[in-house]
């Protein structure tokens, strides 16, 4: 088979993939609703009848806003964590590396700290995303003229910066119902989000991974250095402020919706980097489709491994992930003796 | 006409004045061969020009300001070899190569046409890679690699080619190889501007020599004008042998001169 055939065929069955575990996720939960009867429900509406229109809620409400939140949260992840690694070509790059994950996340904690949250709607994620605005004006401001190691510095006292605060916020709790549930957020999860929830995350998340996409040629001419790619036409220094703003826009709207989700945007690039002959612009869209499988994958399975006890989505991707990106490392150093 | 020509060009790095106020005209044709010891300011120098960084003065490509052109022009007017042989992913030889292909492409999506595919095979045969197209180029060898990114210089294709230390790390056969696909370019008609560091393959294949020392120019010209026991002496220190065989010219450095620290101080 030919190498673009490969290619093709590893994008087909990820976008397959991608599907199915989007259906999957409109069809579990604790509702328990017939396949057909949801699928009607989503589609078609209540029509009237009382148990149609609840469950044309559920589906429209709950489930829905859930399932496109994994799609979208997952892809922009993983694309992300591909354009990272190719900008810094460092394999161990991923999202949380300029700090917009930990920047949103102390938004959000000083939202629910502050009561923001409770007493504006929106209020919450609206902090987050501020928190990783701010993350990505300090960085580029302290890094945007510097090389990657200037940004792979800056974004390092970012994120140390705002896990302090993040603490300290913790340690000043007023009660422990407020600690409680800073600590639950900063998990992460798509329990409980709605469809204003997707219109606020969405955008952001969709302009970004368009900027992001964008950058897959200049990746490619990365691979022989800045200067190489200089000298093929790469304006370098704006390949890195696009690939900065994207990923802040991606995965801060991303974050901002959903907490911390630890380790689609690492492990999945370097999951799939091997299948796509390592070249870095294949390697974009094939990531996209990667994070969203992870996301959705995860999130159906925090559903169905524990029903009623709310395993948090964040926990659940780290567990996995962390032992998973193990067995990588092993395998690699394994091929290399 | 000129395919470059610098003036007044000075290079601040760190404070220190690497390049000072150098000038330098290259037309089409030529073979040049910029050699100095190190730390004289030939690398800096065609990282300037290439504008990966900051420096003072004009330089101007087939006439035009380069400062005008666009970071796309300047890459279909220059190719460049750098002196890191970088190649960060296990990707194929063969797309390393084709990267070369990339100034004269549209932008957007879409594989290479015929005509780019020729070329990148050419620019592999060129270097002697093309028995490696399919292998991971992070598996080659150093100087395996060194083949690949020159092939991947040539596919550019460039009126100019810019290479910094090409023949490190090659084998006699490579080197030699590579000096005459540097010569056979030059006759074509395109120019080489390249950092060596081998005065005998710079003697026998360039038409002429640019010797820097101390961010300066201190000679130009044919390689039996620039190349005297004299300079060699003065500008790195060394007595060398001079001789003649199949009509070229011959040099062996044999040894440092004496009261070596003064000289090199």
């Amino acid at each position: 088979m030919s190498e673009i055939a490969a290619y093709r065929l590893l994008l087909a069955s990820l976008a397959l993939a991608t599907g199915i575990l989007f259906a999957l996720s409109l069809m579990v939960g604790p509702a328990g609703i017939a396949f057909s009867d949801s699928l009607r429900a989503l589609v078609l509406g209540g029509g009237g009848d009382e148990t149609r229109e609840a469950m044309a809620l559920v589906m429209r409400e709950i489930r829905l806003p859930r399932a496109l939140l994994g799609l979208g949260i997952g892809a922009s992840l993983g694309l992300s964590g591909a354009v990272l690694q190719g900008l810094l070509r460092n394999p161990l790059a991923e999202p949380g590396l300029l700090g917009v994950s930990a920047s949103a996340s102390l938004g959000a904690v000083l939202a629910i700290y502050t009561g923001l949250s409770a007493a504006v709607p929106l209020g919450l994620p609206l902090a987050a995303l501020a928190g990783a605005v701010i993350a990505v004006l300090v960085v580029q401001a302290m890094a945007g003229g510097g090389g990657t190691l200037a940004i792979i510095l800056a974004g390092v006292a970012v994120s140390s910066f705002a896990a302090a605060m993040t603490s300290l916020t913790l340690n000043l709790s007023p009660n422990p119902f407020a600690a409680l549930e800073i600590v639950f957020w900063m998990l992460g999860s798509l329990s409980d989000r709605s469809m204003t929830h997707v219109w606020l995350a969405g955008p952001f998340i969709v302009v970004g991974c368009v900027v992001l996409f964008r950058l897959g040629p200049a990746l490619d001419a990365l691979t022989i250095g800045n200067d190489g790619a200089r000298s093929l036409g790469v304006n370098v220094a704006r390949v890195r402020l696009f690939a900065i703003l994207g990923t802040a826009s991606a995965v801060g709207g991303a974050t901002a919706v959903a907490g911390a989700i630890g380790f689609v945007g690492l492990v999945v690039p370097h999951l799939l980097r091997p299948l796509v002959g390592a070249v870095p612009s294949r390697l974009l869209p094939a990531s996209a489709l990667g994070g969203a499988v992870m996301v959705l994958a995860a999130d159906v399975a925090v559903r169905l491994i524990a029903p009623d006890r709310d395993l948090k989505l964040g926990v659940l991707t780290s567990i996995v992930g962390a032992p998973f990106f193990l067995w990588l490392v092993w395998r690699a150093r394994r091929e290399q003796a | 006409m000129s395919l470059l020509n610098l003036s007044g060009l000075s290079v601040s790095l760190g404070g220190a004045e690497v390049v000072k106020d150098l000038a330098l005209e290259i037309a089409a044709g030529e073979f040049v061969g910029l050699i100095g010891p190190n730390g004289a300011g030939k690398s800096t120098l065609l990282r300037a020009v290439l504008g990966s960084i900051r420096c003072e003065g004009e330089i101007s490509m087939d006439g035009r300001r380069a400062a005008d052109l666009s970071v796309g022009e300047r890459a279909r007017r220059i190719a460049y070899l750098p002196q890191d042989r970088e190649i960060a992913w296990p990707v194929a030889v063969e797309r390393v190569v084709a990267l070369g292909r990339m100034p004269h492409r549209r932008p957007g999506p879409g594989d290479l046409t015929v005509a780019d595919r020729t070329v990148v095979r050419q620019a592999m045969e060129a270097a002697d890679v093309a028995h490696l197209e399919k292998r991971r180029a992070t598996d080659l060898s150093g100087g395996e690699r060194a083949r690949v990114l020159i092939a991947r210089a040539l596919a550019q294709c460039a009126p100019l080619l810019m290479a910094d230390e090409p023949t490190a790390g090659l084998d006699p056969a490579h080197q030699i190889a590579c000096m005459r696909v540097f010569a056979d370019l030059a006759a074509n008609g395109s120019s080489v501007l390249a950092c060596l560091h081998d005065l005998g393959l710079a003697a026998r294949w360039c038409t002429r020599i640019i010797l820097m020392a101390r961010g300066r120019i201190v000679a130009d010209g044919a390689p039996r004008d620039v190349l005297t026991a004299d300079r060699l002496a003065e500008v790195y220190g060394i007595r060398a042998h001079f001789g003649e065989a199949e009509g070229g010219m011959v040099i062996q450095p044999l040894d440092l001169v004496e009261d070596v620290p003064a000289r090199l101080r």
